[in-house]
């Protein structure tokens, strides 16, 4: 029997950190085998990830380590022309000069005015850039004046302005999963949560193929069977943007025609009993001014939180203070009877039948009523989830949208509860020997649930910030329902700032990460959005088409496998374990050391910081961040390095004894979590909104400012009760154009520099959809098309792409579909350039554009599609 | 006794590649080579469309054609099941790679070695180079992770269960769909799930009895 043999080796260790191909951070540990880095598996003691196994991106991540085209070196731009396709003739600097450069230039700013500093953060590296680069640099070049605005390109206003606002407001989380342990019915809308990237993508792998082997049905409303389409029970056909018409025709049919809610959880977790007047504002009471319910016991209004409340109702006409008036519940099920099912298909072109037999399925999987008995505590048990994210909210009418998907959820009580769809964890009662760290959500104004958490330094998502005349680039003062805003990118950018007289423009922008050019829009639109700012400076693992066309000096910054971060583990509601997974704290540290000249981003800002003079304002931040007391405090002038303050900030948090010594040797802490953090729904007295009364003065508001400096936008939108609202490509009525074409996550694919990397490069020629444009067979084969044939996809707008065509029965027959972040031409990413078709090309990005809530932009346009050479 | 087999979970499979790559990172297989693949196809019409997802690997048969069209006996199968090379004795005569219905073998030619072509190799490259010195002008392919295996049952620790004596496509899913173990012990994982969710073999009808079932539920 042959016996396989063993090669000598000087050292064979395995170091536990972090991986950092997408946001999720899963726990991983590294093989290191004589001063090299061999290999790459899910921690599998961590529950932050697969137990062991981990998804093949991140797998792929030790390519992004050792590749030959990796920044080891500072460059100055020395071509001024910047431009799409310029070449930047790059010349070496040293790190000196770059900072010298760089914080002469903060200096000039922070003194004339900090607005003129401009941020942008990637998602990928979500906490990273959170924590370790825009709040601590928000917060130290903040003056009298103000502070620097912010994006991340385009994270959030592509993906996710809409979703995290409503899951802040619904779930106090930043986006929502059903409870895979003991959910028995799930739908997505436009969603890949446990087929994909994304918040806890590994653990969410890990746990949703245990509930679809254990039976869980998953149903998934997506115009292409791929993804989660391709591992549902039922994948249903729709068309994009019009998800929450189908939703609202569930919510009909489960409250009108099957008469299923859960009472108890309306009348006391939403404003289903809140009274609503005759100007579909609440009643409120004339002494304190808070919204009243009808008790029908006692025949009369009192305040929602009265203490002798003998019942709540949520039917009914009542009158109050000379005033007829309805409980908002009994305004909704009105209103939603308009969404009937026939509506809907007509809308969406699912089947009516198909929409009243889920809408059945769900409500009855739903149990309303039933209880569950979890270590010996007695809780609601509503095994089903509706879940919506990236395909269902990338549309104008994103706020209406998720919020239609997440009524479906409060109709049956399944809100963080057992077997509902629960959000990422927002309450922590802290590691048990320290108590830290602690939050919880708690009720805010009128009743409603207000996260103490939350990811980005914009609007935490309740209580709704006051609109103001605009003195922020991106409008995020005025529309306060915004996270991230477009505008900084947007075509008609100037004349909003002319409009709205803003005084001042981006004169310097540090980026980390953010290929702008790839992934927000349209590369000329956006290109000439940056090609106005004077100074950019961008940390960057490659060259790539946005600092080659555009940055004056790269950094070439260190990745994950080469530094120490101990914030990304601070991402509690955000990609922590969930449900009744046991609390994980990772830290990410070196697996080798730092090559050439390469920094880790979080230890020269505090280089850069101290280079201005503006220590004293970082330690500040740090202090009333972590809330250091007694001797961790940090004094104004103490020159605390980055990894002594990540010892110190985990001794805070652990303990003296779990500094950065125990945390590199252990890689991470854990502590099971109590019942009340897992299911804190019936523990903490909060409400969320079935009806969205906060819009009609949001929205007054609003256009008190707009319109006097000529802004207009759809001002119908803020209506309190959820509807469907046509997006852009929907009410296109030139039938030349007569396809949706829309792109979508591959899940080999986050951001745009996966397509870098050679073993990712691999699976996605292996695959056959990741690099190919599909459409359905029957509308491809009518257009005299077939499987290879390289097509021009032309949009309403005018914008032309080409691409290799692949065929597919999984997609809806009107729609054209392209993976991911593709089509590279940047010199400095060999393995990138060339492959897949850029959809955002596509993409326009103007104000016209967005939602008016929440400035998600539209990400669906309406297209044609040739064969080359047969326009 | 012991012959190691392999059980795929379909209904669990994601198709993230993760076994994949996983794979061609232990064995620092060269580009364009590949011990495990994943195949992608759907059937149906739209829109009653299922997606399909394979994982395929060796499927390291008792019944071996590539042991049986061996001219050298480079080829052989081990007692406890693995189908084995040894690239001493191989001449690249290929009918190994003709012989096998499956297509799970590689000619190993060392040409476009670069996983970044025109700039040299990469510190793992070179190191993976010292440590799995494949030879040129054989025929290679997955060995069931022999050498976890072997080693690890050698310091006591038990395939299948330990990850560190598991083959590394095994340990790498995150969904859990790959299981490994013992074929003869009816107690093992893969036996009881073979039973119990009725695992099947690629094309029975070649009459090769593999050791690799798949789950379809």
């Amino acid at each position: 029997m042959a016996e396989t043999e063993q090669i000598t080796t000087k050292e064979d260790k395995w170091i536990p950190t972090q991986c950092g191909m997408c946001y999720a951070a899963c726990g991983i540990r590294a093989r290191r085998i004589d001063g090299v880095a061999v290999k790459l598996e899910g921690n599998p003691d961590s529950w932050m990830g697969a137990r062991g196994g981990m998804c093949g991106k991140g797998v792929a991540g030790l390519q992004l380590l050792y590749d030959p085209n990796r920044l080891n070196v500072p460059l100055r731009r020395t071509n001024p022309k910047k431009g799409i396709h310029e070449d930047p003739k790059w010349k070496e600097i040293s790190w000196d000069e770059a900072l010298d450069e760089i914080s002469s230039s903060l200096k000039r700013l922070l003194e004339d005015d900090p607005r003129k500093i401009m941020l942008q953060g990637t998602t990928i590296r979500s906490q990273t850039n959170a924590y370790g680069f825009k709040m601590p640099l928000l917060a130290s070049l903040s003056t009298e004046k103000g502070r620097p605005n912010h994006w991340s390109s385009g994270g959030a206003i592509h993906c996710g302005n809409g979703a995290h606002l409503v899951a802040g407001m619904v779930h106090a989380s930043w986006s929502v999963v059903p409870d895979f342990n003991l959910c028995n019915y799930a739908i997505y809308f436009g969603a890949s949560k446990g087929h994909g990237a994304g918040h806890s993508a590994a653990a969410n792998m890990r746990l949703a193929a245990e509930a679809r082997a254990r039976g869980m049905k998953l149903v998934v409303f997506d115009p292409m069977c791929n993804f989660s389409g391709g591992k549902a029970r039922e994948w249903i056909p729709i068309i994009p943007g019009t998800d929450a018409a189908v939703a609202l025709a569930m919510a009909n049919v489960i409250l009108n025609d099957l008469g299923i809610w859960d009472a108890p959880f309306l009348k006391t977790k939403t404003n289903g009993p809140y009274l609503i007047g005759p100007d579909k504002r609440y009643m409120r009471s004339k002494e304190t001014g808070k919204p009243l319910i009808w008790d029908p016991v006692d025949k009369k209004s009192k305040t929602y939180d009265d203490h002798e409340i003998k019942d709540f109702s949520l039917e009914g006409e009542f009158e109050v203070n000379g005033k007829k008036c309805q409980p908002a519940f009994q305004l909704l099920k009105n209103h939603l009877k308009k969404y009937s099912p026939e509506m809907a298909q007509g809308v969406s072109g699912v089947s009516a039948g198909t929409i009243q037999r889920i809408a059945q399925e769900f409500s009855e999987a739903a149990k309303v009523g039933s209880t569950i008995t979890i270590e010996g505590v007695t809780l609601p048990y509503r095994p089903v989830s509706a879940v919506l994210f990236r395909g269902g909210e990338g549309h104008i009418n994103s706020a209406h949208t998720c919020f239609a998907v997440s009524l479906l959820n409060q109709i049956v009580g399944s809100g963080d509860v057992p077997g509902g769809t629960l959000g990422w964890p927002p309450r922590c009662l802290g590691y048990p020997d320290t108590g830290r760290p602690s939050f919880s959500p708690v009720q805010g104004p009128d009743g409603f649930l207000s996260t103490k958490q939350w990811l980005i330094a914009g609007h935490a998502p309740w209580p709704i910030e006051e609109p103001q005349f605009p003195k922020k680039l991106g409008l995020e003062d005025l529309f306060t329902m915004c996270s991230l805003s477009p505008v900084y990118g947007c075509a008609d950018q100037e004349d909003l700032w002319q409009k709205f007289k803003i005084p001042y423009r981006t004169e310097m922008l540090i980026s980390h990460g953010c290929n702008v050019i790839m992934s927000a829009a349209n590369p000329e639109v956006v290109g000439e959005a940056f090609r106005k700012i004077p100074f950019i400076v961008v940390f960057e693992l490659f060259r790539n088409e946005f600092t080659d066309g555009f940055a004056d000096i790269v950094l070439p910054d260190a990745c994950y496998l080469e530094s120490f971060t101990w914030l990304e583990g601070l991402g509690f509601f955000f990609n922590y374990p969930y449900g009744k997974e046991p609390w994980c704290y990772h830290i990410i540290q070196p697996v080798v050391p730092l090559k050439s000249k390469r920094r880790y981003i979080g230890e020269v800002l505090f280089d850069l910081i101290d280079r201005i003079g503006r220590r004293a304002q970082l330690n500040e931040f740090w202090n009333n961040f972590f809330k250091f007391e007694g001797e961790y405090r940090l004094k104004p002038d103490e020159k605390i390095t980055w990894e002594e303050l990540g010892d110190k900030s985990l001794k805070w948090m652990f303990g003296p004894e779990h500094g950065l010594e125990w945390f590199k040797k252990h890689g991470f802490m854990s502590w099971p979590k109590k019942i009340e953090e897992v299911y804190w729904r019936p523990y903490v007295n909060a409400r969320v909104p079935l009806y969205l009364e906060f819009l009609i003065d949001l929205g007054d508001k609003i256009r008190e400012i707009c319109e006097p400096a000529g802004i207009q936008m759809n001002w119908d939108q803020f209506s309190p009760l959820m509807e469907w609202y046509p997006c852009s490509p929907h009410k296109i009525t030139d039938e030349y154009f007569d396809l949706y074409c829309f792109s979508y996550r591959d899940i080999m694919h986050t951001g745009s520099t996966t397509m870098e990397i050679p073993w990712i490069n691999e699976a996605s020629q292996m695959n056959p959809y990741t690099y190919n444009v599909t459409m359905n067979t029957e509308a491809g084969k009518k257009r005299g098309l077939k499987d290879g044939d390289i097509i021009l996809i032309e949009s309403v707008d005018g914008r032309t792409v080409k691409g290799t065509l692949k065929l597919m029965e999984g997609q809806h027959p009107k729609t054209v579909a392209i993976a991911a972040c593709s089509g590279h031409w940047a010199e400095g990413m060999p393995i990138a350039k060339g492959k897949g078709t850029s959809f955002d090309t596509l993409l326009e990005m103007d104000f016209k554009r967005v939602d008016p809530i929440s400035l998600n932009i539209e990400t669906c346009i309406k297209v044609r599609v040739f064969k080359e050479g047969q326009r | 006794m012991t012959r190691w087999g392999m059980v795929i979970d379909i209904q669990k499979c994601i198709g993230c590649y993760s076994c994949m790559i996983s794979c061609k990172q232990e064995h620092f297989l060269p580009p364009n080579v590949f011990w495990n693949r994943i195949i992608i196809g759907e059937s149906g019409k739209y829109p009653g469309v299922r997606k399909h997802i394979y994982p395929v690997l060796c499927n390291h048969c008792s019944e071996v054609p590539c042991v049986k069209a061996c001219p050298t006996g480079a080829t052989q199968r081990r007692e406890d099941g693995i189908v084995f090379i040894n690239y001493e004795e191989c001449m690249g005569c290929r009918y190994c790679l003709v012989a096998c219905p499956y297509q799970q073998r590689t000619f190993y030619r060392n040409e476009g070695e670069e996983y970044f072509p025109g700039q040299g190799l990469t510190d793992y490259e070179r190191l993976g180079k010292r440590l799995k010195p494949y030879q040129k002008g054989t025929v290679f392919k997955c060995t069931f992770c022999s050498e976890k295996i072997d080693q690890g049952i050698k310091h006591g620790l038990k395939p299948g269960v330990d990850l560190e004596a598991t083959p590394a496509c095994v340990t790498a899913c995150p969904a859990k769909a790959r299981i490994f173990g013992n074929l003869e012990d009816p107690e093992s994982e893969v036996s009881k799930l073979i039973r119990t969710k009725k695992g099947l073999q690629l094309h029975p009808e070649y009459g090769t009895d593999p050791s690799v079932y798949y789950l379809i539920y």
